[in-house]
């Protein structure tokens, strides 16, 4: 579905963790056109600094309300002002944007392993609605750093969504990372179908269980943004190349992602 | 209704409204918000003879009131434009104008000629920022003589409208646009980025990979309205003015200022229909102030 560029409403905004915002706006035609896993670009305010607008991901869809929901933490510019958006403010924004989360066929008998670090959970809430949806809620494997950085693990369990988290400092379930979660295999006999968001070093180290293992895997990738509409070429991503004799090529993350197939993206060494 | 249609070099356009290249990539991706037929002409990204994938990121770094980038001209190379990306323009009733770069004055001189003969193509724009690979990576465009050559070069190979863009990066700008002007440009687009950097302090490290990089948006507003006044006085073929137009206020003052026609680029970015209202903005102003024809106030500060 096209985006559109539309003045939205804050309905609410609500700290829900030190620096983490969630945050409620009224956009009814971005909800009747997102989909899962894509983002919308907004303006914090009306002057020159910042510049740009801040590209965040759509952490619920509700297109009944006609409402879209940002999780966000404030740890930039753009963001911080955005914290102090007071209910009943306006703010312009664009989007739906980006190619989101890919569901598979029902046939297919995946089952939905929801790999999130941090603030990587947001995007895979309405993801984890949709397969909701289809009765296959699937598992949340949820690494951060302390108790004071999981979000929204009620609203995971509210769809029926298994729950596992790990925390560095084992304040909250186990103490490790999302990936010794990943090394239990939760799924048991099932055939696991990954959705991982999260930092870079998390997204390689799953990526690479995911090939090692031969795990079906898909990547929202992340990088400086600036247009977000495929034109300004800032934000691309190495993918494999599919020209003979050249080992990668730039896709763009705000138009060919943000969310890629683990086995297009090259990483950096 | 006051007539805003202007000849740019040759070039006629319905409006004075066109897009900066690189910021409004192959035009497409804006038509979710604006009317492209309403453009007085599209601009569309930077090409080259060859593909090529441009510089590691980060490409991009905001400023205050503006950014840089150091995308490194990623293009499909003139034959993906031609067979990918010119194919859903021609549907579009505005004029496009492909922005050419080049490696050496040669390959400018094969660019125009494959442009000459491509059907849908209204006029060449000269990136003349882009390094000179047999000249030890000296920029054509900060030289009079080498941008005179590509200038030459291009003019040679084709009877298509040529606008030669100017780099801002030299001492003295009416130097650059008088040589290239006598080499044959039709008109002059100014001013390309200004050349700036970014350091995270954390990382004690430059914030682009490329460590320079171009800045662009409304904080050199001023500076591309003074080589603009400036230019105006020195050559006597029109200007397409750019450089931090956000609104039909900045729009005007280029006109003002001597430019036929003006280009938004940053502004793409912070306002997706930013072309539509800067044109609206242009209508209203000239019906307010009693502006039959859009020539009655280009220059006008020079009057």
């Amino acid at each position: 579905m096209k985006p559109l560029l539309t003045k939205t409403v804050v309905l609410e905004q609500e700290q829900i963790q030190p620096g983490f915002f969630r945050m409620v706006l009224s956009a009814p035609e971005v909800a009747q056109r997102a989909e899962p896993g894509q983002f919308v670009q907004i303006r914090v305010n009306n002057g020159l600094d910042p510049l740009l607008p801040r590209p965040i991901s759509l952490h619920d869809i509700d297109p009944l309300k006609g409402t879209i929901t940002l999780l966000y933490h404030s740890a930039g510019k753009g963001t911080r002002i955005l914290a102090t958006a007071v209910v009943g403010q306006e703010l312009p924004l664009w989007g739906p944007l980006g190619k989101g989360w890919k569901m598979t066929e029902a046939e297919e008998d995946f089952l939905p392993i929801y790999v999130a670090g941090g603030i990587g959970i947001a995007p895979l809430l309405p993801l984890a609605a949709a397969w909701s949806r289809r009765e296959e809620p699937g598992i949340l494997l949820y690494g951060a750093r302390s108790a004071g950085q999981v979000m929204a693990v009620r609203a995971f369990e509210a769809l029926g969504v298994e729950v596992q988290v790990a925390t560095e400092d084992g304040s909250f379930g186990m103490m490790g990372r999302v990936t010794d979660l990943l090394e239990q295999s939760p799924w048991g006999e099932r055939r696991p179908l990954l959705y991982v968001c999260g930092p870079k070093p998390m997204l390689k180290a799953v990526h690479k269980m995911a090939e090692a293992k031969g795990w079906a895997c898909q990547i929202s990738l992340e990088e400086r943004m600036c247009c977000g509409l495929g034109a300004c070429l800032s934000c691309v991503c190495k993918t494999k190349a599919k020209a003979a004799g050249k080992a990668w090529t730039h896709s763009k993350v705000c138009t060919d992602g943000p969310v890629f197939w683990s086995g297009e993206v090259v990483w950096d060494e | 209704m006051s007539n805003l249609a202007v000849n740019l070099g040759g070039l006629l356009m319905k409006n004075p409204v066109t897009t900066a290249s690189g910021t409004f990539g192959f035009g497409v991706e804006f038509a979710p918000f604006i009317d492209l037929n309403r453009l007085g002409a599209i601009v569309v990204k930077g090409t080259t003879l060859t593909p090529r994938e441009g510089n590691p990121t980060p490409r991009m770094a905001e400023t205050p009131a503006g950014m840089l980038n150091a995308i490194g001209l990623q293009n499909p190379g003139i034959q993906g434009l031609l067979e990918e990306h010119l194919p859903p323009l021609q549907s579009i009733n505005s004029p496009v104008i492909v922005n050419i770069s080049g490696n050496t004055v040669e390959e400018y001189g094969q660019l125009a000629e494959i442009i000459d003969r491509t059907e849908g193509i209204a006029a060449i724009e000269v990136n003349i920022s882009c390094p000179n690979v047999k000249q030890g990576g000296i920029q054509f465009g900060t030289v009079p003589a080498s941008a005179a050559a590509v200038t030459r070069s291009v003019r040679e190979n084709t009877k298509k409208p040529v606008i030669v863009k100017l780099s801002p990066n030299v001492t003295d700008i009416t130097e650059m646009a008088k040589a290239v002007v006598d080499a044959g440009a039709d008109a002059l687009a100014l001013i390309n980025t200004l050349l700036g950097m970014a350091i995270d302090i954390r990382t004690r490290r430059p914030v682009i990979a490329n460590v320079f990089a171009g800045l662009s948006g409304p904080a050199v507003k001023p500076v591309a309205l003074r080589m603009v006044y400036q230019v105006y006085k020195a050559v006597s073929v029109p200007l397409l003015g750019m450089g931090g137009i956000s609104n039909a206020d900045d729009a005007i003052e280029f006109i003002m200022a001597g430019a036929t026609s003006i280009a938004v680029g940053t502004a793409n970015f912070t306002n997706p229909r930013a072309t539509m209202d800067i044109l609206e903005g242009i209508e209203a102003f000239c019906l307010r102030e009693g502006v039959r024809d859009i020539s009655e106030i280009i220059g006008a500060v020079h009057h």
